[in-house]
């Protein structure tokens, strides 16, 4: 009975340091840290999150500080992270973000019929993302002082891919092939909304002014 | 032939034109080659959870009397043998070893606006605790940007903190807060976000 006793004691200690030490973590893990991105386009990383502590937490993955007024970032996704999730099992988290238009284009009306000739150098940005663990109540009780949170961050190298082209006359093209089909359907519209023997009638009669006209060169 | 059929030739030789050089332009030419694949995948990761003591926040208690010089944070000593019960543990599901960056999101504010100039409160920082280490003598000031505070802790590990807080003779009464951020990077890897 003492050393039942003594093992539930000694388990409650156990538990309440264990609590005393740690909490709800929060983790990252990432196999790439240099991206090739295209000039102007969305763009979408993945990295992974994980939380070996024994509280559940929420993160959220935020683009890194000196970047985020270059590049537009789209809403970001809170996770919720299990406790005792390992890096084995760590939850990939998706983020997404527009690349701005870094290279000049030679465009002849407005942004349409560009070239890009790709003489600049390649323009590559530095930064850390950081997934960031969201308090669940930002508010101190209590008398002053300073709330805290956490993030951990993964280095990131953004490369700027740009692709030489010439001038793209896509828009060109597509414009001549609907204005083509529009006149098109209007005219077969025009010749065939009429009843057929009144379009006979008309054939007849155009017919017959041929006639005409070729007695009268005879 | 009519005018008509004369013009949905030339609109139809327009319209073939037109998708024929649309999908000459789309068309890519590759050629074949034979190869096979080389691979490896390098993998970093690091985790860092608060103690309950710090995820609760920094708290300075009722001040009564002003000036008031470096005012301990209520966890600052009241761990066992008087150490810190503040501080960030790395994990040992790491891989790498952790610098740990700290920073304040702005002055201490309250409700009036009236401000505590960040410079007033004060850390210091160790991979140990006792009830002189973390020590006073070492204490620096929190800033606005991340600063590296603990470096090169190792997985498994925990860096431990404590907080002060100096408070000038004119302040204005109030409850101040703010926000103070932790961040852990993999030792290394250059200057805090």
């Amino acid at each position: 009975m003492g050393q039942r006793r003594a093992i539930l004691a000694g388990g409650i200690v156990l538990a309440l340091f264990l609590m005393q030490i740690a909490s709800a973590g929060v983790g990252v893990k990432w196999e790439q840290e240099s991206f090739l991105v295209n000039d102007g386009e969305n763009t979408c990383l993945t990295y992974s999150v994980y939380n070996p502590w024994p509280e559940d937490s929420s993160v959220q993955i935020e683009l890194p500080e000196n970047l985020k007024n270059l590049l537009t970032s789209q809403e970001a996704e809170t996770k919720i992270v299990p406790a005792n999730t390992p890096s084995s099992s760590a939850i990939p988290v998706k983020f997404c973000f527009k690349v701005p238009r870094v290279y000049a284009r030679d465009c002849l009306v407005g942004g349409f019929i560009c070239k890009q000739e790709c003489k600049e150098e390649q323009v590559v940005y530095d930064g850390e993302v950081s997934v960031k663990s969201v308090p669940g109540n930002a508010e101190m009780s209590g008398s002053g002082g300073s709330a805290t949170q956490m993030a951990v961050s993964a280095p990131l190298r953004l490369k700027i891919v740009c692709k030489p082209h010439g001038r793209d006359f896509s828009l060109v093209y597509i414009s001549l092939a609907v204005i083509a089909a529009i006149v098109i359907v209007v005219i077969l519209f025009r010749k065939y909304r009429k009843p057929e023997s009144e379009r006979k009638k008309e054939k007849l009669e155009h017919l017959k002014e041929e006639m005409k006209r070729l007695k009268g060169k005879k | 032939m009519k005018r008509e059929d004369v013009l949905i030739l030339v609109f139809g030789a327009i319209l073939l034109f037109s998708i024929a050089m649309l999908v000459i332009g789309n068309l890519k030419l590759t050629g074949n080659a034979i190869s096979t694949v080389s691979n490896v995948t390098i993998t970093s990761y690091l985790s860092i959870a608060m103690s309950p003591n710090l995820q609760e926040g920094i708290l300075f208690g009722s001040v009564d009397t002003l000036p008031a010089l470096n005012i301990s944070a209520s966890h600052n000593y009241d761990g066992g043998s008087s150490a810190s019960t503040m501080n960030i543990s790395v994990s040992s599901d790491s891989n790498v070893d952790v610098d740990l960056c700290i920073k304040a999101n702005a002055n201490l504010q309250n409700a009036g606006t009236d401000i505590i100039g960040i410079g007033n409160e004060t850390y210091s920082n160790s991979t140990s605790t006792s009830s002189t280490v973390p020590g006073i003598a070492q204490n620096v000031s929190l800033t606005t940007s991340y600063v590296k505070a603990g470096q090169n802790v190792l997985k498994g590990t925990s860096n431990h903190y404590r907080f002060w807080l100096n408070i000038p003779a004119a302040q204005a009464t109030g409850t101040y807060n703010n926000s103070i951020s932790f961040n852990g990077m993999a030792t290394g890897g250059g200057a805090c976000p």
